[in-house]
């Protein structure tokens, strides 16, 4: 609907000499303010509104501008052309593609894919006289393998293809003879350490890295695969059965440490020994990773022994007048804190630094784990565990040693408890006439971990 | 050049057992899907050797027929195209050129080639390079008549055979890759390793559409338990009017065009009833994707109504799965008795192929074809297996064949990987083909006519390998 129309139902008269739309045009009117868009405009007609004009420039909608015509044309042409590779051959195939038509060269394109004319990795050549004086091999005639470097050349070294392929025919043309992977993969590096031994090379570090590249173990190599290939074998059962005893392994592992820990506790708190017991779990479950960390563990731990030596040794001037004068005036020097194993480098550097204290504010307390049983053992025989009357050095250091004799009775103490019980329940057991309910080492070992009532327990089960 | 592609106006033609296809390299789908099945009458064909040929076998040496439109004094014509078998001639015989999944007969493969490019592409073949596809176990003599069907008979200036097994994986976008193709004729796995088919582990057996299809048809034409008669199979060209009276599940009598049946041959009625059953097969078969089947559970298997061209109709239920269980179970539901079509029964016995004496199921076959490969290659053969064929559109295909390799090699990690689109999986290889005939670092490897004619066959083979 134009403004015409809008007029014509609005009876208003037609404003100005133009009617219609051809009118219109040869009237020549204003022409379209910019900003505004000729869609929009179109609609607004002749008396546009300021407002409208106002806004439209405000909101700047751009239409797509008409297609430019007189810009240049894109011109392709059908070209002939050689593939890269084939380049100068007889009977070169002679192929046809659009080319767009612009200045660069026109043979740019068929360059590029020639520039894709990788080939893999290459195959090592040998002379004649190479091959007589050291690649002789009884398994293989100077004919056929050439016939192998061939088919590796042609096949990139892909040896599970050329293996595929292998169909010697003899050099007079015999039955077709084919070769396992391993025995090319074997003649085909045993001819490259040969060469790399006794090629003079320039550096004997790269000689001795190639022959170490082209190391190859046939026997090692087909154990191997025959392995990987009973993997393929296996049934559903026979993976379930290795699930579950790798589970069973593991629980068993388990149970040993335990066993291990718990008699390396008895041990120590009864003859104050340690078991003895070879660590087998850690051997077995870290391996190289574990040996590893034991040596570094130990390292700091060596240092120690050596630096603290190493004044006792034989003692310089120095040291000697140090020692005189402290003991003259009761110097007592305080040993240097032990590095730990974990601490940062920086800690060997600079020793833990110790405030100024008292003696008595630093009173040994008792391990947290016995500490009250220990404190009341003390009270008992009226010794206090919170004050020492004269705190000197030594007297310290009994009192040290009054509290971790006192700790070691009270666990003394919890251990003969424990195992007196477990010899009452044994007892009770053989009274009953039960069989123990399972082989002698596990129930030692669950008896001794667990608590006592699992034995109950399971003879009131058996009772029942 | 943002895809390395490089348009040379390459043509690629894949001969299938059951379609041929063709179109431009570069496209994504063929131009042209043909049936391989022809039509052919012979002028004098009762009166040069008697009995009407069987469709199987249709040449005869001594014939030399051509293309009536080229020359109309010849005996034999050849139909091609959906208006060539598939419309009703008197004394129509139909063939296929196709054996085994290799070209046969050179004649009616030259005749379809000529067909293909210049009435149906419309070009002149001397001025496009030719991308043929061949199974894995072509034969150098079948390769050879195609080279001389294309070099001499089309004259085109270059040719290149691609390995349809490679071509399929490359169509799915793998270098490496275990192609299970059930296609019309054979069921073939192709082990694939940086583009190269391993010819060790390459599988194949007769047990494919054709096989299920005659299996399928001797069901229908012969009365069972629930069905007291036969059913007629009769195509639609031979039926004026069908049974639109009967009830489902009764015996239809439809109006029949008399004046055909005389007319109508032998091969060209097998044909006609082989795609009745066909479309019955796309149309209801399935295969039961989570476990075997078996009769006593049949029963609750879904039903379909499907209807025949004759009028017949019914609720199809265990049917739909029972045939096509043969390609999981051909121990137990494969029936020998039933006579397989004559082609099928060129695939000999051997370490790469099974005949119908002792087809395997499709996993044991893809479980056989991997493990006939190099150890190192099985594990990412088994994370690659791409299936491809139009019979692996049967609705369940390759969820079941996922859970039997799952069986047959538990402790694998396997990974089925297999293109959604229906024509993707139907054409993979065309697909392949189009994508390799158009790259740019490709075109090097074309044998032109000038090599051919002067090294002969021996450069083709070196060059195609």
């Amino acid at each position: 609907m134009s403004s015409q129309d809008v007029r014509s139902i609005l009876n208003l008269p037609a404003a100005g000499p133009s009617t219609g739309s051809h009118s219109r045009k040869s009237a020549n009117i204003a022409r379209k303010p910019d900003g505004i868009s000729r869609e929009l405009y179109a609609l607004i007609g002749d008396n546009a509104p300021s407002l409208a004009e106002a806004q439209a420039s405000i909101a700047a909608v751009k239409y797509r501008d008409r297609p430019k015509l007189k810009t240049k044309k894109v011109k392709w042409e059908w070209t002939d052309f050689t593939p890269f590779a084939r380049e100068g051959q007889v009977g070169a195939p002679r192929l046809g593609h659009w080319v767009r038509v612009t200045d660069d060269d026109p043979h740019a394109r068929v360059d590029y894919f020639g520039s894709f004319n990788l080939h893999g990795p290459s195959v090592m050549e040998y002379s004649q006289f190479e091959y007589d004086q050291h690649l002789v091999d009884p398994n293989w005639t100077a004919h056929e393998t050439s016939y192998l470097f061939e088919l590796l050349r042609q096949y990139d070294l892909r040896f599970v293809v050329a293996a595929d392929r292998y169909e010697y025919p003899g050099r007079t043309g015999g039955p077709i003879k084919r070769r396992s992977v391993e025995e090319m993969k074997d003649r085909y590096y045993t001819i490259c350490r040969r060469l790399v031994r006794t090629r003079t090379a320039s550096d004997a570090q790269v000689q001795q890295q190639q022959i170490v590249q082209y190391s190859f173990d046939k026997a090692r190599e087909i154990k191997r695969k025959q392995y990987a290939s009973e993997l393929f074998h296996l049934t559903a059962a026979e993976i379930a059965e290795e699930e579950a005893l790798y589970l069973e392994v593991k629980r068993l592992e388990q149970n040993e440490k335990r066993y291990r820990a718990d008699r390396d506790d008895l041990m120590r708190s009864i003859i104050g020994l340690d078991s003895g017991l070879v660590n087998l779990t850690g051997a077995n479950n870290e391996g190289v990773h574990g040996l590893d960390r034991n040596k570094k563990k130990r390292r700091p731990e060596d240092e120690v022994p050596s630096a603290a030596a190493s004044p006792a040794g034989p003692p310089t001037k120095k040291q000697k007048d140090q020692a005189a004068f402290d003991t003259a005036h009761c110097i007592y020097r305080v040993p240097q804190i032990p590095v730990g194993p974990n601490a940062s480098h920086l800690a060997t550097k600079h020793p833990v630094h110790q405030p100024v204290h008292l003696r008595s504010s630093k009173m040994p307390v008792p391990k947290p784990n016995t500490a009250i049983r220990v404190t009341e053992l003390l009270t008992e025989m009226a010794v206090s565990t919170t004050r020492l009357v004269m705190p000197t050095r030594t007297n310290l250091e009994a009192f040290e040693g009054v509290l971790t004799a006192a700790a070691s009775l009270v666990d003394m103490k919890r251990q003969v408890d424990r195992v007196e019980q477990e010899v009452r329940t044994l007892r009770a057991q053989r009274e009953g006439f039960i069989p123990p309910v399972e082989p002698q080492s596990r129930k030692r070992s669950e008896s001794v971990l667990s608590t006592d009532t699992s034995g109950t327990g399971a003879r009131r089960s058996r009772a029942l | 050049m943002v895809y390395n592609g490089d348009e040379v106006s390459a043509v690629v033609v894949d001969f299938g057992s059951h379609t041929t296809r063709a179109g431009w390299a570069g496209e994504d789908g063929p131009r042209i899907v043909t049936p391989t099945f022809y039509g052919y009458t012979d002028a004098e064909a009762s009166s040069s050797n008697g009995a009407p040929a069987d469709g199987d076998d249709p040449m005869d040496g001594e014939q030399k027929p051509e293309q009536e439109e080229v020359n109309k004094t010849k005996k034999r014509t050849y139909y091609f195209g959906d208006d060539g078998a598939n419309v009703w001639r008197a004394n129509q015989e139909v063939g296929n050129f196709m054996v085994d999944g290799v070209v046969n007969d050179g004649e009616a493969a030259g005749q379809m080639l000529k067909y293909l490019l210049r009435e149906r592409l419309n070009i002149d073949p001397t001025e496009h390079p030719l991308m043929l596809t061949e199974p894995a176990w072509n034969t150098p003599a079948a390769r050879e008549k195609l080279v001389e069907l294309a070099f001499e008979g089309e004259g085109v200036p270059a040719i290149y055979f691609g390995s349809s097994g490679v071509l399929s994986a490359f169509a799915a976008g793998k270098p490496t890759a275990l192609v299970l193709d059930v296609g019309y004729a054979n069921a073939s796995a192709v082990p694939v390793v940086d583009g190269y088919a391993l010819r060790a582990g390459t599988m194949r057996q007769p047990l494919a559409s054709s096989l299920l299809l005659s299996q399928l048809h001797n069901h229908f034409s012969s009365p069972t338990a629930t069905r007291s008669f036969p059913l007629s199979l009769l195509p639609r060209h031979l039926i004026a009017k069908r049974d639109t009276t009967s009830e489902p599940g009764l015996e239809p009598h439809p109006t029949l065009r008399e004046d055909r049946l005389s007319g109508t041959t032998g091969s060209w009625r097998s044909w006609a009833e082989e795609v009745v059953v066909d479309t019955w097969k796309e149309t209801c078969g399935e295969v039961i994707n989570y476990k075997g089947f078996d009769f006593r559970s049949a029963r609750d298997l879904p039903q379909s109504l499907y209807e025949f061209p004759d009028g017949y109709h019914q609720y199809f239920g265990e049917e739909r799965y029972r045939f096509t269980e043969m390609l999981f179970d051909p121990k137990n539901y494969f029936n020998q008795a039933v006579e397989p079509p004559a082609s099928l029964r060129t695939t000999p016995t051997g370490d790469h192929s099974h005949s119908l004496k002792d087809v395997v199921p499709l996993s044991q076959l893809v479980h056989d074809s991997i493990m006939a490969c190099d150890v190192d290659v099985r594990a990412s053969l088994l994370q690659n297996i791409v299936v491809v064929g139009n019979t692996s559109l049967t609705r369940g295909l390759t969820e079941r064949l996922d859970l039997e390799l799952a069986q047959l090699l538990p402790s694998q990690k396997i990974k089925i990987h297999s293109p959604t689109i229906p024509f993707e999986r139907k054409y993979s290889s065309w697909l392949g083909g189009s994508v390799l005939a158009s790259l740019g670092t490709f075109h090097q490897l074309w044998v032109t006519k000038e090599e051919y004619e002067e090294h002969g066959m021996a450069i083709v083979h070196q060059r195609c390998k």
